[in-house]
């Protein structure tokens, strides 16, 4: 297959400036007087910095793949999940104290995979109070924050030790598991009233899916969990205390599919897609029990777009009409001449099949219900409309009084203001004729 | 002398003076012809009208379906004038038919406008014309919300595959239900080619072949140009990755591992040294497979 030829951007992380969680700044001042120390005032701040820990939403997750309940030949991929926020996973620290030259930063998130037969399916929901409540199960250090109470959910899962110890990333691992892809948007969909986002996080899941089996994704949180984290070979820095038999793992987010012949991929989806008839008809069907010539009718009304819908008529009786959409399976010359007064002057007759077109008419009044439902856009109208017809007859007026007056076009256009003109030619054209009539009349 | 004023003038007037108006269209602000001819675009594009009189029956419309349609203007038309008409009295009549055809034709200039604000993206400027789409009703759309579209006005067999000539303005490209998405272009849609979202490309090995699933093969991908290759680009042999034990249970990756032995083979030939710094971005550069788009072509016949 060709390759894509618009623009895709890996960014190693977007890393936010000040990590979740709580704070405080302190100042303090020492005042000196002639050498001598006089008082020190000093002042504490405390601010916390909001941010996902125990779950995510929806509207955080862009796409997992492979799609949550798909079914396909995935054993040679590794799966991910997609995230609209570019800097989450690197929002929280594992708390593994861990550098590299290349300055790559471990997320604070891993993904996990987990086979039908090893018993991790779904999560389950205990309150915060509850998530090291058990000798044999670990959960790392962890201290409350703003916001958070003892009885909120959190979805956990809890993993049998060597199971954990054989399939989570090392720190060597989940340095690569995390970045940061910036899209171009240019063909993407549009999202409800708000910006489309063109940058995106993506995590990285490190096990490969196994052929013929269910395969459940989670999306945990390792806050904390950094120094518990075992190499390639299962071994572990940090030993976890004596007893432990499992640890626990809050479930950010999680997604389950089957590996295993099916349209899973995109391509394959896309391939199948019925494309017969490519027009946006409704499919047509021989009624046996009507005439050749009403099946004719109809072929040809369905090839048109039209649909035949149960119409009331204004005087109770009920009919069938047709109705067609906007959306036609053929171009159309544009014939209609606007402005129609009403709904009723746009219902066309068609003597073919003696059957009424409501399709323009219903067009009509769904313009005018939906300008009357929003009550922004008919007042603005019914506002403009008003104005400026107001304004138009102002102008004309102004037209009759300056024509009345005698004001020439050429002195209008030249004028400071139009009463200024006014005043000239009212001076001009009738003060000054009856003062030279009077001078007239004195001088006779 | 007698000098009569006359205030009272004729509709006639009326009407003739309107037609000289100018509306002042390029005003900037929001004032409230702007919002009109905003609300008006928006409704052009068909947005906000109720999807059973797009749609009047679902049978159109079957799963894992794709439809292609033109829009009727007369439709459009008589849906704009249903919307024009609020507001009008006997005194506004004329004044109203006289601006209708200059508020179209604003209406049509900023129809590109519509989506370009949506997206953040500076609007295209649109010659007059008819405007065409399609419906694609499928699980691709649920599964790839970023789903990436293109349409073309014309598409030929050049012998080995399909050229695709004139890309069309996308008008409008919305998700309506979770797994139905609506395309509008400006122009007559010929072909749509849909492509995998860039956010969604995954990690992917070769397989050996079908049989065995002891390991894989990747091919590294070049991470920047240079010496002859350019980045993105595909190496023509791959290296070996073991998957561990994958008939039994673990299956977990040396991540760690396999990004070293990437990293070897990712330099166009010429790279400084001091400039291969291998990070999780160019260790997923070279991991993706771009592989899945598909192309509808909709045959003249």
């Amino acid at each position: 297959m060709p390759e894509n030829n618009n623009t895709i951007s890996f960014v190693q992380h977007h890393l936010p400036a000040i990590l979740s969680g709580d704070y405080s700044v302190s100042a303090t001042q020492t005042i000196t007087l002639r050498g001598n120390q006089e008082a020190v005032y000093t002042a504490e701040q405390y601010f916390y910095v909001a941010g996902k820990r125990y779950s995510l939403d929806e509207a955080d997750v862009n796409s997992v793949f492979p799609p949550q309940g798909s079914a396909g030949q995935f054993y040679s991929l590794l799966p991910h999940i997609v995230l609209n926020s570019s800097s989450l996973p690197w929002q929280r620290s594992t708390g593994a104290s861990f550098t590299t030259t290349n300055e790559n930063v471990l997320p604070w998130m891993a993904l996990l995979m987990f086979d039908e037969s090893e018993g991790i399916n779904q999560a389950q929901p205990v309150t915060i109070d509850d998530l090291c409540i058990n000798n044999n199960i670990f959960f790392p250090e962890h201290t409350s924050e703003p916001g958070e109470s003892d009885s909120q959910q959190v979805n956990v899962i809890d993993v049998p030790l060597n199971l954990f110890l054989a399939i989570a990333p090392s720190c060597n691992d989940l340095q690569w598991l995390g970045h940061v892809r910036v899209t171009d948007i240019a063909c993407k969909p549009e999202a409800d009233d708000k910006i489309v986002s063109d940058t995106y996080s993506v995590l990285v899941a490190n096990r490969v899916p196994q052929q013929g089996k269910i395969t459940t994704m989670h999306l945990v949180s390792l806050e904390g969990y950094g120094p518990y984290l075992p190499d390639y070979d299962g071994n572990i820095v940090t030993p976890f205390p004596a007893g432990i038999t499992s640890v626990r793992l809050v479930s950010l987010y999680s997604w389950s599919f089957r590996t295993e012949e099916g349209q899973g991929s995109l391509a394959g989806l896309l391939t199948a897609a019925d494309m017969n008839p490519a027009a946006l008809q409704l499919p047509f069907t021989i009624d046996s029990n009507s005439s050749q010539q009403a099946n004719a009718n109809v072929l040809q009304a369905l090839g048109l777009g039209y649909t035949a819908l149960n119409h009331q008529l204004r005087n109770g009786d009920r009919t069938v009409s047709w109705y067609r959409g906007p959306l036609l399976p053929l171009g159309i010359p544009q014939f209609l001449q606007p402005p129609y007064t009403n709904a009723d002057s746009l219902m066309r007759y068609d003597p073919g099949t003696g059957m009424f077109d409501a399709s323009y008419s219903g067009a009509w009044q769904l313009g005018k219900l939906m300008a009357l439902r929003d009550s922004g856009y008919a007042q603005t109208l019914v506002r403009w409309k008003a104005t400026q017809t107001r304004a138009a007859v102002n102008a004309i007026e102004e037209q009759v009084i300056n024509a009345q007056l005698g004001v020439s076009e050429t002195e209008l256009r030249a004028a400071v203001s139009a009463k200024q003109v006014r005043m000239n030619s009212t001076l001009r054209n009738f003060i000054q004729p009856a003062v030279s009539k009077l001078q007239k009349r004195s001088n006779s | 002398m007698a000098a009569t004023f006359s205030t009272s003038f004729s509709r006639e007037q009326l009407s003739a003076a309107t037609a000289g108006v100018q509306l002042n269209i390029e005003v900037q602000e929001q004032t409230d012809l702007q919002k009109i001819i905003g609300w008006l675009s928006r409704l052009k594009l068909l947005y906000g009208v109720p999807f059973n009189y797009l749609v009047p029956d679902v049978r159109m419309l079957p799963e894992e379906s794709i439809r292609f349609f033109q829009v009727d203007q007369n439709w459009v038309e008589a849906l704009i004038d249903g919307a024009f008409s609020i507001g009008t009295t006997s005194a506004t009549e004329e004044f109203t038919q006289a601006m209708l055809p200059q508020i179209k034709e604003a209406v049509q200039n900023n129809l590109p406008a519509v989506r370009a604000a949506l997206l953040g993206l500076d609007a295209e400027t649109l010659a007059p014309g008819p405007i065409s789409g399609f419906f694609l009703r499928s699980a691709a759309v649920s599964g790839w919300p970023g789903l990436e579209v293109e349409g073309f006005s014309n598409a030929y067999f050049n012998g080995v595959g399909y050229t695709y000539d004139t890309p069309l303005t996308l008008l409008r490209l919305e998700r309506i239900s979770p797994s139905l998405l609506f395309g509008l272009f400006a122009g007559t849609l010929k072909a749509v080619r849909l492509r995998q979202p860039a956010e969604t490309l995954h990690f992917a090995f070769d397989p050996y072949n079908n049989e065995e699933y002891g390991f894989m093969i990747k091919r590294a991908r070049y991470v920047n140009s240079g010496g002859g290759v350019t980045a993105g680009q595909l190496r023509t042999s791959g290296i070996q990755v073991i998957i561990p034990d994958q008939q039994s249970s673990r299956r977990a990756l040396n991540i760690d591992a396999l990004a070293s032995s990437l990293q070897q083979y990712v330099w166009a030939p010429g790279t400084p040294a001091e400039d291969q710094v291998f990070t999780s971005a160019q260790f997923g550069m070279t991991m993706v497979q771009i592989t899945d788009q598909a192309s509808f072509i909709i045959d003249n016949a």
